[in-house]
C-alpha cells in the first residue's frame, strides 16, 4: 500500500511552532510520510511543495490571526494548480464561527487547542487512505 | 448510580509523579542532611548582597512592589492608546507594547502578505507618527514601556518623539532593545535576523549599535535581551531557560567590550524576561539560582565588580502555554499560581496572562481580572511582607543548588561548542527545544502529564464557558490604513531618498554607528519597513521579506 504523503507548514506572520511540530510528529509515528517546511511559508512556496511531493494532504497551523484571507487565497490555489483532491487540515487559535466559512472553502477539517495529536492522525488516515 | 469503586479510588487517589518539571528527581521529604554542603553565608546570605540568592535588594518589596506590566498591543495606535490608558487606570504603573505580525516581521501594512494579521496580536506601528499617536497624552519622563520589537525602529521613534515633547531622553525609562539575540532560536527561518554570513546581520548590527547607544547615553533603560519565558513556551525547561540566559548575556558582554563598554556597564542594564511555568517550587528555586549564577559568572568569568551590574533583575511572564481553551475561567487559578511563585522567588515585573489567552488577546474585562488577580497577592495575601520568605527550606534549598549545577553544566556545555551564537547557528537550541515539546506533547496524551480540561475532567464543549471573543475593530484598521497612504503620498520623495541611501552607504561601507542614521531617515519620514529594508539588502537580502515590494529606489 502506498505510504500516505503529507506536506505541513505554517503560513503567515506567525511563528508559533509547537503545534505543527507536535502534528507533524504525530503523523509521522502513524506511518505516513510528512516533509515539514517550516514557519514563515509563502503560499505558493506550499503548493510547489505538494506538486513536487505529490502530497496527498496538507496541514497548516495558525495561531496568530490571517487564517480566513490566508485560506481563501490558498484554496483558489490549489484549484489553479487542480489539486481539488487533496485533504486540506489546519488547526490553532481559529474561533468557532470562522469554521463553517473555511469548510465551505474546502478545507477537510479544522482541529482546535487540545486536539489531541493521534486522532488529528486517525482523521488524516481515513480521509487520506479513502481518496488514494 | 455513583459506583463505590470510583468513590475509592478517589479517596485513594494519590502522587505518583516524584520529578520536578525538569526531570530532576525528587525525595519524599528533604532535611538538613541535604543541604550540609551549603556553605549559608556564601551561598544564600542576605537580600541585597552577593551572590543575591535571596533577592537583588535588601528591603524587597518593601522597598518597591513588581511592577504589574501585563502583556498588551492590539490594533491601531490611536485604539491602542486607549487601552494603554484603561490598563494605567486599572492600576497598572507600566505598559508593555505588543506589535503585530506585520510590524514584527517589518513588513509594510498596506501589501497583500499583511491582510488579516493588521492589529491582531498587537499594535500595528509603521512609522515615527504611529509611535507618536501611540505616546498621546502620557508622562514620557516617568512611564516605563517595554516592547517585544526586534529592532530599535520603535525605540528610535519613541526617542524623538520624546525630545519633540521637551522631555531629557537621558532619562528616558524602558525595556527594550536586544531580543533579536534569543529570536531565532524560536523562530529558526528568521536566522538572518541575527546572522548573517556567519557574522551578525546589519539589521542586528543595527540592534547592537542601539545598545551601545543606550549603555553610552541611557543609564535608566533596562536592555530586555531575551525573553526566556519563550524557551520555555516552545518546550525548554527550567535549565535551558537559565544556561541559554547567561549564554545570551556573555555574547552582549563580548560584543560590547569591543565597542569600549565594560562589563559592569552592560550587565547593569541587561534585563531578561523569564517564565513562571507549571512548577511552583521549581520556579521559585530556578529564579534564586539564577540571580545566584548571574553573579558568581560575572564575577569570576568577567571580573564584574560592581554590585549593581552582579544583581540580576528580571520580569516573569506566567507561561500562557499552560492556559487551555477548554474550562478557560480555570486559567485563573493558573494565572494565581504563576503569579505567586514570581512573587515568592523575587521578580520585579510580571505578566499574568488574561484567561482568554487561548482564544484571543484579552478582552478589557479579561485584562482586568488578570491585573486584579496581581492584587489580591499584592495586597490582601500577606506575601509581600518578607523578603524570600521560603530561604531556609531544605527543599528549596536543595533545588536552588541542584538548578544551578545543571544550568551550569549546559551553559558551560554551550561555551565549550563555541557559545550562544555558534549553538543557535547549528540548530543545537531548536532541537533540544523540539526534542522537550514533543515529550510534553507526549505526556499530555498519555496521561502522564495532567491538564485539567484537556486530558482529565473534561466537560462537553457545548457545556463548556464561551468567553466573549476580542476582535480588532475593522473599521479603526481601515481608517490607519487610509491615514497610512495619505502620510506615505505625502512625504518628501527626493529627501527619503537621500536619507535612505545614506543609511544604505553608511551600512555597507564603514563601521559607523547607524543610529544617527536611522534618526535622520525616521525624521524624514521614511517607514520602518524600508529602513530593515535598506539594510537586508546590504547583506544581499530580498528587500521585503515577503517578497512582495521592490525597493523604491
Amino acid at each position: 500500500m502506498k505510504k500516505i504523503k503529507v506536506v505541513t507548514a505554517k503560513i503567515g506572520l506567525d511563528d508559533h511552532y509547537r503545534g505543527i511540530i507536535s502534528v507533524t510528529d504525530a503523523l509521522h509515528k502513524a506511518g505516513m510520510e510528512v516533509i515539514y517546511l517550516g514557519a514563515g511559508q509563502r503560499i505558493d512556496g506550499v503548493i510547489n511543495a505538494i506538486v513536487q511531493e505529490d502530497a496527498d494532504a496538507v496541514g497548516l497551523s495558525f495561531l496568530c490571526g490571517g487564517h480566513v484571507e490566508i485560506m481563501r487565497k490558498f484554496m483558489e490555489k490549489l484549484k489553479e494548480n487542480n489539486l481539488n483532491n487533496i485533504l486540506v487540515i489546519i488547526g490553532g487559535i481559529i474561533h468557532p464561527q470562522e469554521i463553517p466559512e473555511l469548510k465551505e472553502m474546502g478545507v477537510g477539517e479544522v482541529f482546535l487547542p487540545g486536539t489531541l495529536t493521534k486522532d488529528i492522525a486517525t482523521f488524516v488516515k481515513q480521509k487520506a487512505q479513502s481518496a488514494i | 448510580m455513583i459506583k463505590a469503586k470510583e468513590i475509592n479510588d478517589k479517596y485513594r487517589e494519590k502522587e505518583t509523579d516524584y520529578t520536578t518539571s525538569s526531570g530532576i528527581e525528587l525525595k519524599n521529604v528533604y532535611t538538613e542532611e541535604d543541604i550540609a554542603d551549603i556553605n549559608v553565608k556564601e551561598e544564600i546570605g542576605l537580600p541585597g548582597e552577593f551572590p543575591f540568592t535571596r533577592g537583588h535588594h535588601p528591603m524587597m518589596y518593601r522597598g518597591k512592589l513588581w511592577n504589574i506590566r501585563e502583556i498588551a498591543g492590539l490594533s491601531s495606535p490611536k485604539a491602542f492608546n486607549k487601552r494603554c490608558k484603561y490598563l494605567l487606570e486599572l492600576g497598572q504603573g507600566v505598559l508593555d507594547w505588543e506589535i503585530d505580525g506585520p510590524t514584527m516581521y517589518g513588513i509594510e501594512p498596506d501589501q497583500p502578505y499583511s491582510q488579516g494579521q493588521i492589529g491582531v496580536t498587537g499594535v500595528t506601528l509603521h512609522c515615527l507618527k504611529d509611535v507618536e499617536e501611540l505616546s498621546k497624552d502620557m508622562p514620557l519622563d516617568v512611564l516605563s514601556i517595554s516592547s517585544d520589537t526586534f529592532y530599535p525602529d520603535i525605540w528610535q521613534s519613541y526617542i524623538l518623539v520624546a525630545k519633540k515633547q521637551g522631555y531629557d531622553t537621558t532619562k528616558l525609562r524602558g525595556v527594550g532593545g536586544g531580543i533579536y539575540y534569543y529570536g531565532p532560536a524560536i523562530a529558526p527561518s528568521k536566522m538572518d535576523w541575527l546572522i548573517h554570513d556567519g557574522r551578525f546581520s546589519t539589521c542586528a548590527r543595527w540592534g547592537n549599535d542601539f545598545m551601545e547607544y543606550v549603555l553610552k547615553n541611557m543609564p535608566k533603560w533596562n536592555i530586555w535581551f531575551t525573553s526566556s519565558y519563550d524557551f520555555r513556551e516552545a518546550g525548554g525547561n527550567a535549565i535551558h531557560e537559565i544556561a541559554f540566559t547567561l549564554s545570551i548575556r556573555d555574547e552582549i558582554i563580548r560584543e560590547m567590550k569591543k565597542r569600549g563598554v565594560d562589563v559592569n556597564t552592560t550587565a547593569r542594564q541587561l534585563s531578561p524576561v523569564l517564565a513562571s511555568d507549571r512548577d511552583f517550587f521549581e520556579e521559585i528555586a530556578k529564579f534564586r539560582a539564577g540571580r545566584k549564577i548571574w553573579a558568581k559568572t560575572l564575577k569570576e568569568k568577567f571580573g564584574a565588580n560592581d554590585q549593581n551590574a552582579m544583581k540580576l533583575r528580571f520580569h516573569v511572564d506566567v507561561s500562557g502555554s499552560n492556559y487551555t481553551r477548554q474550562q478557560p475561567l480555570v486559567n485563573v487559578a493558573r494565572g494565581t499560581l504563576g503569579t505567586l511563585a514570581a512573587v515568592i522567588g523575587g521578580s520585579m515585573g510580571i505578566q499574568n496572562p488574561s484567561f482568554d489567552e487561548g482564544w484571543a488577546i484579552p478582552t478589557e474585562e479579561a485584562v482586568r481580572l488578570a491585573i486584579r488577580t496581581q492584587q489580591v497577592i499584592r495586597y490582601e495575601s500577606g506575601v509581600t511582607k518578607v523578603a524570600d520568605p521560603l530561604a531556609g527550606s531544605y527543599y528549596i534549598e536543595y533545588l536552588t543548588n541542584k538548578i544551578e549545577e545543571e544550568s551550569l553544566k549546559m551553559y558551560n556545555e554551550i561555551e565549550k561548542m563555541g557559545g550562544w551564537i555558534e549553538v543557535i547557528r547549528s540548530g543545537w537550541v531548536h532541537s533540544q527545544l523540539s526534542k522537550g515539546l514533543l515529550e510534553i506533547q507526549r505526556k499530555v496524551e498519555n496521561g502522564e502529564r495532567p491538564v485539567i480540561g484537556v486530558n482529565c475532567h473534561t466537560i462537553p464543549t457545548e457545556e463548556d464557558y464561551q468567553p466573549e471573543v476580542y476582535k480588532p475593530d475593522t473599521a479603526e484598521v481601515e481608517e490607519y490604513l487610509a491615514e497610512y497612504k495619505t502620510f506615505k503620498d505625502k512625504r518628501d520623495n527626493n529627501k527619503l531618498k537621500t536619507v535612505l541611501e545614506k543609511l544604505r552607504n553608511t551600512a555597507e561601507k564603514t563601521n559607523d554607528n547607524l543610529v544617527p542614521y536611522v534618526f535622520d531617515a525616521l525624521e524624514a519620514d521614511a517607514t520602518f519597513p524600508e529602513i530593515i529594508g535598506v539594510l537586508r539588502m546590504v547583506d544581499g537580502l530580498e528587500y521585503d521579506w515577503a517578497g512582495e515590494r521592490k525597493y523604491p529606489f
